[in-house]
């Protein structure tokens, strides 16, 4: 007997479906199905996953369910070919564009208006016998000889008299009836899940869900024995015959590109090989050399072979848009070093200066796409997003979706909901747990906490919630995935709204994308981009000869200096705690370090214990040892596999993985957070590498890097773009440190750094930096010569986007009324400006009116009185009021008060300085009397807490990052100590720690011992302290 | 005018404490994500503070007990408290959350001055084991800010003006904008404010603040609202004669009822319960105890539920002396009334003829089944005490035998007919009770109907009969 599944639910119909559709593909073949069709309510998410499990071994037909808004029946639609694919697609869209995020609305009207004429339908009438056959009739106008009802048995309460009813109707409307059994689980072992998700979707308790639920576990992936018991054989053929009707495969969607960039007169090639030959005597200044002429021949050739013209331009358009409007963007990606990419302008990192990444600019092995991701200012971001609207039009771009599924966090709190348990006691444990050994390790901590005195209902949870991990719960739209068609995208794939305002998402995400072979452009968002752009601008005031990214001298051995001294604060990428700490010992001193810096202070290599033989190699305490054959893949990282690529050449040339063999490990790698464990492919890797000569410990000790790695490689091809952008970083902070600073503190909120720590790190550098002035600062903080003189070195005039509270047009207000000589008076800039009150008061607070208004206690009192100007008359004929009031100045722990509310910094002196000088903090060192301390010895130190990584409380330690008047001082506080004196860590804002000192090269650690909560020093200040956890 | 306010800073957590010998550390949560919003002293001494994440909180104090905050308790716990201070004052303001207002002025001489009131009051609370903070002051609000501060009493006007001047802008009611702003131009102690003229500070920050600080200082009366104790309605009638049958009780009980019908007009109220005492000669009670489905306020439904109650109780001795007490009260629903003047509606007959029956029964002898949506059979329907009102039933029931087996029956003989299933039922497995289950309709050799299961594990059942 043959038998074909034509009505199946997936975990992509949210809460509804209790199987991974792989889960339900493979059920279907071990059960001997002659296909499976994937039916998700309205919905294809699903179906590239199936189909990646089908291949080749089950037919797999893409179709979807639907509920009408107006009319009580159930309709399934199928896609026999390419056409029905498409107007499948599009059916969906309309249904999911008029309804909000994740909702549908579908009516009766649109299955007349849509044209379905090559949709298979399959529907169950619902009603009185009169009601089903109109019904009936109606699908019968629609789908002439393309409609079936569906006969679906589930054992339930009433079932004889549906089927009467049912094959009756058959007669009276001359249709055929088809076997299918509304799967919405493989097994029947999910039962208790689909219960579980099914209270979860009606917001219950699985005690009060009631005939809510399925009275059994019979829609699952039955057997055949259990079907032919079930059905009369005649229905269980048409589904076969359904099935053959149906050819289509996802297979045949090519990408088909847009082909308005190609201009006449010119093919795809001729045209990327023109702007390549143009962009290559631009950027080798007309003399191109024969290295770079052969590997662009080398790269212009495999494009062609591989039909990428097409991906180059598009990219290509883009970046010369932007570009165009003076934004900068930065390609990363395999794909993006390559000399046709810095030809193109994609990408800054020129191939003659580091030679060594070329080599996997695109795999032929693998209908793999080109991957470039390219950066752009991320204030400027969405004038790229609407010129990609603008120029292909809504109905052929769109972005790609990112499914959110279900973490550890949300299964515990949905599903403990749903058994009716304590929402608080659910929370309580939670926030007991650490999630860092992995999800397993976690749930363990779950058991023994107990959430529940119910010994049975405890089993299941946790079963219930593994198993709900991994679950799709909604679609989300990817942070810059684009799909550019050239068709209507609709027709390829359905789309649907985001939950931000005018945003669409398709179906599917990245990895559809990947499997399909489709592409996708990354547009993404980088922070740096802006303020190095800010930055560029400013020098431009003093020194208009660096203008761009290829002004700025390379390989700059000063520079390298002050990185190699940890001096990093705003630099990209190496900016972190760990990345400071790690830069002395690193001692990058050339572009390819910075490369190697930036992936090596990532979670993998540290735990998968790369960095220390790294830098023993490096330091040359050991020999690297490296067989002939891989010196290709790990020489240049001294044998040492850091970057994810390095990881797969690996598997690929010492273990003998196949190409594909290697895109599954790469997969696994990156799922391996979520899904377990890399074992499968353990005895591959060691065997094939002890077939090849390698001994059990290396290829051991390679297999644990491997998995270290998990889920945190970092690939090489991008850290090479960051590398650059840390470089120029650095560049500009070295020589230009008030235009870098001024450049980050207009870019905010970006990076790791509060804009009080970056105006602190710029005074440290010598930086003049000047309070907000209502007659002299701007919207922007802006560079200022104190001494007139453009020779000197500029300052910083902090601008009005510090002062909290005041408006953007407020402070437009004030730059376009403002008198060339300034305002007088806080009268004058009322009437002048129009200010409101908030605005003024947000300025007086702010302390930016001292020059016209004294004191700001005075200045708010007094801008508060003012009355609302009269149109009639002019300001000077009003009479003052007759009295002033005179408040009493602040003092000074008040103005600090006063600087850190209404700024979140000030430029006064310290908190600690002020403690200091009262006599409160006797005996304690500050950050820069530290510097001059001997390993080993005894210290006291106290600083505000600015930074409290508290990486889990089972394990590990705390790392506390305290500030004081001259710097930050690292505090590492050991889970003992931590356990201990629990209080004082987790609550103190001001801090004192007796510890000792520990050095290595220039970085400094105290490691905690006593730990003493001095907060009440600084509320006797009256001084706030930020709770920076 | 003296006023004293008394401040509960932890009213809630000292309530759940009451309940324990030994103090464990305690916190009220509220907000989403929820926060700490008050914890005791146990859980203040391991690092719990307000304002804390419950990650936080708990990760401080591992063995912390997390309780929502709950409006309502503190609400009913206010009213209690008042209750024991209607000793002390008869002008008293209940200032929910945690507060109590009590005018003293007249009552000052009776308890020999401020301080002893003080010491009285205060005594009784620690009884009761309530934090409580007092203060006096000249107005209302002036006694509220000292005693939510925590301030020393004093019964000197001039200390407790120049204490109430010091104190921080924050401790006055208002807005948290308006404090802010004020603190933002240097004014940080109320003293500060009340010196400023008063139209400068209503021109810049309003005349809500300029009231406010004119009620604070008594420039502006401020007057407040009493509070009385629950209403309690108890009368009772002496007989002249001793009564000796139940008839002859219910005509002095009707007069009773009748004030009852005009105290519940008077104050719009009604009820569902009435206790009825029979004192007897010799000093013993009969109690009754009388209960309404649906809650009532007339004369005539009261005594008949009070006769259907009475009609086959026998005297155990002659009565002197009838007592009826009510003390819980309903918001009176307005009768909705159709066009023709008809009240009754098939609901309102159906719920009088189950007061009767549950008068004349006892309310404990009357059983109906209800529905209950489970797939489990067992579970479908459960046994239940005569709701007061009957559930609507759903529209889509599953057929079932009218008759079913508490205990399923071994099927003994194989059936006559197969006249449907199988149905499949499966399920339960949250409570431990799961059932995997075909069910059939069968007809036997006797003709009867049945409904009869097999399970995985073998064996045929008769579960139910058809009629």
């Amino acid at each position: 007997m043959d038998y074909a599944e034509l009505h199946c639910l997936s975990n992509f119909s949210f809460l509804r479906g209790a199987s991974h559709p792989e889960e339900l593909v493979k059920a279907a073949i071990e059960q001997g199905y002659r296909a499976l069709a994937l039916t998700d309510e309205c919905s294809v998410s699903g179906v590239v996953r199936a189909h990646r499990e089908a291949k080749g071994q089950l037919q797999l037909i893409v179709g979807s369910e639907f509920c009408l808004e107006d009319a009580p029946f159930l309709l399934v639609l199928l896609a026999p070919d390419r056409q029905a694919y498409g107007q499948l697609c599009r059916l969906i869209t309309i249904a999911r564009r008029r309804a909000p995020k994740g909702k549908y609305h579908l009516y009766l009207e649109d299955l007349q208006a849509a044209s379905l004429t090559h949709c298979l339908a399959l529907f169950r009438p619902q009603g009185a016998f009169e009601a089903k056959s109109q019904q009936g009739e109606l699908l019968q106008a629609i789908f002439p000889q393309r409609l079936w009802l569906l006969g679906e048995r589930f054992l339930e309460n009433g079932e004889e008299t549906e089927l009467e009813a049912l094959k009756a109707l058959a007669i009276r409307l001359d249709l055929p009836i088809v076997a299918a059994g509304d799967v919405h689980m493989h097994s029947s072992n999910r039962q208790p899940l689909q219960d579980l998700v099914t209270a979860i979707r009606h917001g219950c308790t699985i005690h009060n869900a009631g005939y809510r639920l399925f009275s059994n576990a019979e829609r699952h992936i039955r057997s055949l024995t259990k079907l032919e018991r079930l059905y009369p054989p005649e229905w269980l053929a048409e589904s076969i015959a359904i099935a053959q009707r149906c050819r289509f495969s996802l297979e045949e969607l090519r990408y088909e590109y847009p082909a308005e960039l190609v201009p006449n007169g010119h093919d795809a090639p001729t045209y990327l090989r023109a702007l390549v030959e143009k962009g290559a005597q631009h950027r080798f200044h007309n003399k191109v050399p024969d290295r770079v002429r052969q590997q662009i021949e080398h790269e212009l050739a495999l494009i062609r072979e591989l039909q990428y013209e097409h991906y180059f331009l598009t990219i290509q358009d883009i970046v010369a848009y932007a570009r165009s409007q003076d934004i900068l963007c930065q390609g990363r990606g395999s794909a993006a070093n390559s000399v046709i990419c810095y030809c193109l302008g994609i990408t800054e990192v020129n191939p003659t200066k580091v030679d060594l990444l070329f080599e996997r600019f695109i795999s032929r092995n693998r209908g793999e796409p080109p991957d470039i991701d390219v950066d752009f200012e991320h204030e400027r971001r969405e004038e790229v997003i609407q010129y990609i609207y603008r120029k292909y039009g809504r109905s052929r771009a769109a972005l790609a979706a990112t499914i959110i599924s279900y973490r550890a966090r949300s299964a515990i709190r949905d599903a403990g909901k749903a058994l009716g348990f304590d929402l608080a006691h659910i929370e309580q444990v939670l926030s007991g747990i650490s999630w860092r050994d992995g999800t397993r390790v976690g749930l363990e901590q779950i058991r023994e906490a107990g959430l529940t005195d119910n010994p049975q209902l405890g089993r299941y949870f946790i079963t219930l919630v593994e198993t709900l991990i991994g679950f799709p719960r909604h679609l989300s739209q990817h942070v810059g995935g684009f799909v550019i068609s050239a068709g209507p995208i609709d027709e390829l794939v359905p789309v649907e709204n985001a939950a931000m305002q005018g945003r669409t998402v398709i179906q599917w995400d990245k990895d559809d994308l990947e499997t399909l072979g489709l592409l996708k452009v990354d547009i993404l968002a980088l922070g740096m981009l802006t303020a190095i752009r800010k930055t560029l601008h400013l020098i431009q005031q003093y020194q208009p000869g660096i203008a761009t990214l290829q002004d700025i001298g390379e390989e700059d051995r000063a520079v390298y200096k002050m990185l190699q001294r940890g001096d990093s604060i705003g630099v990209f990428q190496v900016e972190s705690r760990a990345q400071i700490n790690m830069l002395p010992r690193l001692k990058p001193e050339k572009y390819y370090d910075l490369v190697i810096q930036i992936a090596i202070v990532r979670p993998g290599p540290i735990q998968g214990d790369m960095v220390h033989p790294y830098l023993r190699r490096r330091d040359k305490i050991e020999q690297p040892d490296i067989r002939k054959e891989l010196e290709p893949v790990l020489g240049r990282t001294l044998g040492v596999p850091i970057f994810q690529e390095q990881v797969i050449r690996l598997a690929m040339v010492a273990a003998g993985f196949s190409a594909d063999e290697a895109d599954m490990l790469r997969r696994a790698m990156a799922a391996w957070k979520r899904q377990g464990d890399l074992e499968p492919f353990r005895f591959k890797l060691i065997d094939g590498m002890l077939a090849r000569g390698y001994t059990q410990e290396y290829a051991e000790q390679i297999y644990n890097q491997i998995r270290g790695f998990g889920g945190y490689g970092f690939p090489e091809s991008h850290s090479a773009s960051f590398a650059l952008l840390a470089y120029v970083s650095a560049w500009l902070k070295y020589h230009h440190p008030a235009a870098f600073f001024c450049g980050l503190l207009n870019s905010q909120p970006m990076g790791f750094y509060s804009p009080s720590q970056l105006i602190q790190d710029a005074r440290r550098h010598g930086v003049e930096v000047l309070p907000v002035d209502v007659n002299l600062s701007f919207r922007e903080h802006s560079l200022t010569w104190p001494d007139k003189s453009p020779e000197g070195s500029p300052a910083i005039r902090l601008g009005f986007r510090l002062v909290k509270g005041l408006s953007i047009p407020g402070s437009q207000a004030i730059e376009a009324n403002r008198p060339a000589e300034g305002f007088k008076d806080s009268r004058q800039l009322k009437y002048l400006t129009g200010l409101n009150n908030t605005d003024l008061e947000a300025l007086a607070s702010a302390n930016a009116l001292s020059a016209i208004a004294g004191h700001r206690y005075q200045a708010r009192w007094d801008i508060l009185g003012h009355d609302k100007p009269a149109p009639l008359l002019p300001p000077e004929t009003r009479t003052q009021p007759a009295v002033g009031i005179q408040l009493p100045e602040p003092n000074e722990g008040e103005t600090l008060l006063e600087d850190y509310t209404s700024m979140g910094l000030s430029l006064g002196r310290h908190p600690l300085a002020l403690l200091r000088e009262r006599g409160l903090l006797r005996r304690i060192l500050t950050a820069e009397e530290l510097q001059t301390q001997e390993h080993g010895h005894v210290v006291q130190v106290a600083g505000l807490v600015t930074g409290r990584q508290r990486p889990g409380s089972a394990s590990g330690v705390t790392f506390v990052t305290l500030e004081d008047e001259t710097g930050n001082i690292n505090v590492v506080v050991w889970a003992v100590t931590a356990q201990q004196q629990r209080k004082a860590l987790l609550t103190s804002r001001l801090l004192q720690v007796s510890g000792i000192m520990e050095r290595r090269d220039t970085v400094i650690h105290i490691i905690a011992g006593r730990l003493t909560n001095l907060t009440h020093l600084i509320e006797g200040l009256t001084i706030p302290s930020r709770d920076f956890r | 005018m003296l006023w004293l306010y008394i401040h509960f800073p932890s009213l809630q957590l000292d309530h759940y404490q009451r309940a324990h010998t030994h103090p464990i550390p305690v916190a009220l949560v509220d907000g989403q994500p929820p926060r700490v919003r008050e914890a005791n002293q146990e859980a203040r001494q391991q690092g719990v503070s307000p304002e804390q994440s419950i990650h936080t909180a708990a990760s401080l104090a591992p063995t912390l007990q997390l309780c929502p905050d709950d409006t309502a308790l503190q609400e009913k716990l206010l009213s209690r408290l008042a209750q024991r201070c209607y000793h002390y004052a008869a002008h008293i303001t209940l200032c929910p959350p945690d507060g109590l207002l009590l005018e003293v002025s007249t009552v000052l001489r009776l308890h020999g001055g401020l301080r002893p009131l003080y010491r009285q009051l205060a005594e009784t609370f620690q009884k009761q084991a309530y934090q409580a903070w007092i203060a006096g002051g000249a107005t209302p609000l002036a006694a509220r800010l000292l005693a939510r501060n925590h301030t020393a009493l004093s019964d000197d006007p001039s200390t407790q003006w120049a204490t109430l001047r010091n104190l921080p802008i924050q401790a006055t009611d208002l807005p948290v904008g308006i404090t802010d702003r004020l603190s933002r131009m240097g004014l940080r102690k109320i003293g500060q404010v009340m010196d400023l003229p008063p139209q400068e500070i209503a021109k810049r920050l309003g005349t809500d603040v300029t009231s406010y600080i004119h009620r604070l200082s008594g420039r502006q009366p401020d007057p407040q609202p009493a509070w009385s104790p629950p209403k309690h309605f108890e009368v009772h009638l002496d007989l002249l004669r001793e009564l000796d049958t139940v008839t002859a009780i219910l005509f002095p009980l009707q007069r009773l009822l009748q004030e009852l019908a005009d105290f519940l007009r008077q104050h719009q109220l009604a009820t569902d319960t009435l206790h009825l005492n029979l004192e007897h000669r010799y000093d013993s009670t009969t109690r009754f105890q009388i209960r309404t489905g649906k809650q009532a306020h007339n004369t005539e439904t009261f005594l008949q539920l009070c006769r259907l109650q009475l009609e086959h109780h026998i005297l155990q001795a002659p009565v002197v002396r009838i007592q009826l007490r009510v003390d819980r009260w309903l918001a009176r629903q307005p009768d909705a009334t159709d066009l023709f003047g008809s009240t009754a509606s098939q609901d309102s007959l159906q719920q009088a003829l189950l007061d009767r029956l549950q008068a004349r029964l006892g309310r404990k002898h009357i059983k109906r089944p209800n529905a209950v949506p489970d797939h489990r059979p067992e579970k479908a329907w459960q046994a239940g005490e005569a709701p007061v009102k009957f559930p609507h039933p759903p529209s889509q029931w599953p057929q079932r035998p009218l008759w079913f087996l508490d205990r399923p029956q071994p099927l003994l003989e194989a059936p006559q007919d197969w006249l449907s299933g199988p149905e499949r039922l499966g399920g339960g497995w949250w409570d431990g009770q799961n059932i995997l289950r075909d069910y059939y309709v069968a007809r036997l050799t006797t003709g009867r109907i049945a409904w009869v299961f097999r399970q995985p594990q073998g064996g045929w059942f008769i579960h139910g009969w058809f009629a």
